[in-house]
């Protein structure tokens, strides 16, 4: 227990380090700005007044509408969430199998169409893929909808989802990483004396290997792939016109929104770094008595 | 009396990259083991022993041969089909602390292994566990470490413990008393022996300890290179060994020993005594001699074994 006690001080220390840096080089950057905008020349004094209004969750109002930032970013924020979660399991459940597929049978056998496929969706750009989907499902198809049904304008959202999720899920460069990593893991493990001592006991290999084959692998690359998906989802918001985290700060920024900006920042080291926590916590179960 | 296990001509070559032949692991090797008996495999560390072992239990696939378990065909079978067997032989494992997971702990261990093949609960679970580790001489306290940091030896009863809570009608002994300190040998010793006294189990004891084989084997098979080159049941084979490297392996003396390989003839003629007395005649380095029986049950590998 005093391991994790220690981990925890040790990662809201670095949380909490990380968030006065990054909001003070974005406080620095904006002052820096050219041009002549409401918020321009702050001091110090403005920013430990921001400081303390982000650390008590009071965000105030944006410069620019004049809505309480609560109202504006929490929405963006569960879209982002929902896009970033669903495509990361749309990959999970695309990749986990072509690598166990793979890591049983080689490269040679009928598995190289599904790695080849992998490599394939990984290298495609993100937003080519979705410019490519929307041509062919609107063109062709029509079924699904491929904006975000604002205000009342469509009945049901959730298909609005499925577009987004699948093109993130397929597009950003986790499902090759994934394959290559579970079919590499579980072949090492498969072949360990203790998986090949409890086959010729007559357990399932599979089911003996799992957690130091899979379960351990995958909590630790997709962890630390989120702060690849929430760059990966800024693009996927823009081409389907998203209304989420990454689009709010691109607009914020043209705008010259520093409220809102600091914000977001501040919401996505959260983000990043409680993930990281959260994967530590994880292993620290799948790897008991670890010194 | 019922065969348990059967291998006919099993061959088993490892290779280098290049496809050239590296080592002979298995040349020819046919054996029978009957039920409730004890064969004794001995040979230098590198013959080839434990590759028989993990042949017989399918965990190598051997280049040609077939091995019988009760009638069934194992080489024949998939392992789809071998696992439900699997309940009826088992291995104690040579290197103990890889075999099994550092990250659990014993109890979960054991508590895997017994609810394999039985569904037993609660405290029935937990008073089978105590007593298989009343069994091979472990303490109680020892269920809660994890097994990466037990010791050799505690992780090597653990793994006969773990062997004998599946109660197989045969087990392979793989070297079961290295890295064992004498008393805790014995007590091994003796609890083979009283579990093949009480459920009639078959062994394979492989190892290089003449001293432990002639005290538990019935029959004793003597390997050399890959092969077989003399197999007799325990008295005769002590009392009258015909094959010259049986009779160093009974009577060591350093000077023989020297390591050279030569591609034909008897696989033995690099330190074989008898060779040397008779002045290298010429059938030793030309043909390997095949494995005759001279007496009822006595067979050798050996030109000159009558003499």
């Amino acid at each position: 227990m005093t391991r994790f006690l220690k981990l925890f001080i040790k990662e809201l220390l670095s949380m909490f380090l990380l968030i006065i840096g990054v909001t003070a080089l974005l406080f620095l950057l904006f002052n820096l700005m050219p041009g002549s905008f409401p918020g321009k020349g702050l001091g110090g004094a403005e920013y430990l007044k921001l400081l303390r209004r982000l650390f008590t969750f009071q965000f105030g109002t944006s410069i620019v509408s004049g809505r309480d930032i609560n109202t504006i970013v929490f929405p963006a924020f569960r879209n982002t969430l929902i896009l970033t979660i669903g495509s990361i399991f749309l990959s999970i459940l695309i990749s986990v199998p072509i690598g166990i597929f793979s890591a049983y049978r080689g490269f040679e056998s009928y598995s190289w169409p599904f790695v080849i496929f992998s490599y394939i969706m990984s290298s495609i750009p993100v937003f080519y893929l979705g410019y490519l989907v929307i041509y062919a499902v609107s063109r062709y198809t029509g079924y699904l909808p491929i904006y975000y049904p604002y205000g009342s304008e469509r009945g049901n959202p959730l298909i609005s989802y499925v577009l987004p999720v699948l093109v993130l899920g397929f597009g950003n460069e986790s499902i090759s990483e994934i394959v290559r990593l579970i079919a590499n893991e579980l072949k090492r493990v498969m072949n360990t004396d203790y998986v090949v001592a409890s086959k010729a006991r007559g357990e399932s290999v599979l089911r003996s290997s799992i957690n130091e084959g899979i379960l351990i692998p995958l909590i630790s690359i997709i962890f630390s792939k989120i702060p690849f998906l929430i760059g990966g989802a800024v693009i996927v918001e823009h081409v389907f016109n998203w209304p989420g985290m990454g689009r709010l700060a691109f607009q914020s920024t043209l705008n010259r929104d520093l409220p809102v900006l600091i914000v977001i920042a501040f919401l996505a080291v959260l983000c990043v770094r409680s993930g990281m926590l959260l994967k530590e916590l994880i292993l620290y179960y799948f790897r008991p008595g670890e010194k | 009396m019922d065969t348990v296990v059967e291998t006919q001509g099993l061959y088993k070559y490892f290779y280098n990259k290049k496809g050239h032949t590296v080592i002979k692991a298995c040349d020819d090797i046919s054996l029978s083991i009957p039920k409730g008996k004890t064969l004794g495999l001995v040979g230098e560390s590198g013959c080839g022993k434990t590759t028989v072992g993990r042949i017989l239990l399918r965990l190598i696939e051997p280049d040609s041969g077939t091995v019988f378990f009760n009638g069934h065909n194992l080489t024949e079978m998939n392992e789809k089909h071998i696992r439900p067997l699997r309940k009826n032989f088992q291995m104690i494992f040579q290197d103990s602390s890889s075999s099994f997971n550092p990250r659990m702990r014993a109890y979960d261990a054991l508590k895997e292994s017994v609810q394999l093949y039985s569904d037993l609960r609660a405290k029935e679970l937990r008073d089978e566990i105590y007593h298989l580790m009343s069994r091979v001489n472990l303490h109680k306290e020892m269920l809660s470490h994890f097994l990466g940091s037990l010791s050799g030896g505690e992780l090597k009863r653990l793994d006969i413990a773990r062997v004998l809570s599946i109660h197989p009608a045969f087990i392979i002994a793989d070297e079961p008393l290295s890295l064992l300190d004498m008393s805790i040998q014995s007590q091994i010793v003796n609890l083979l022996l009283e579990v093949q006294k009480e459920e009639n189990t078959s062994l394979l004891f492989i190892s290089h300890d003449l001293r432990i084989v002639r005290m538990l084997s019935h029959t004793v098979a003597v390997m050399y290179r890959g092969k077989i080159v003399e197999l007799a049941p325990k008295s005769v084979i002590t009392e009258n060994p015909l094959h010259p490297y049986t009779k160093h392996l009974w009577n060591p003396k350093i000077s023989d020993f020297y390591v050279q390989f030569f591609e034909s003839g008897c696989v033995y003629k690099n330190s074989c005594r008898v060779l040397h007395r008779k002045g290298f005649p010429l059938i030793c380095s030309e043909k390997q001699p095949e494995l005759l029986e001279y007496e009822k049950g006595h067979y050798a590998a050996c030109h000159f074994a009558q003499e």
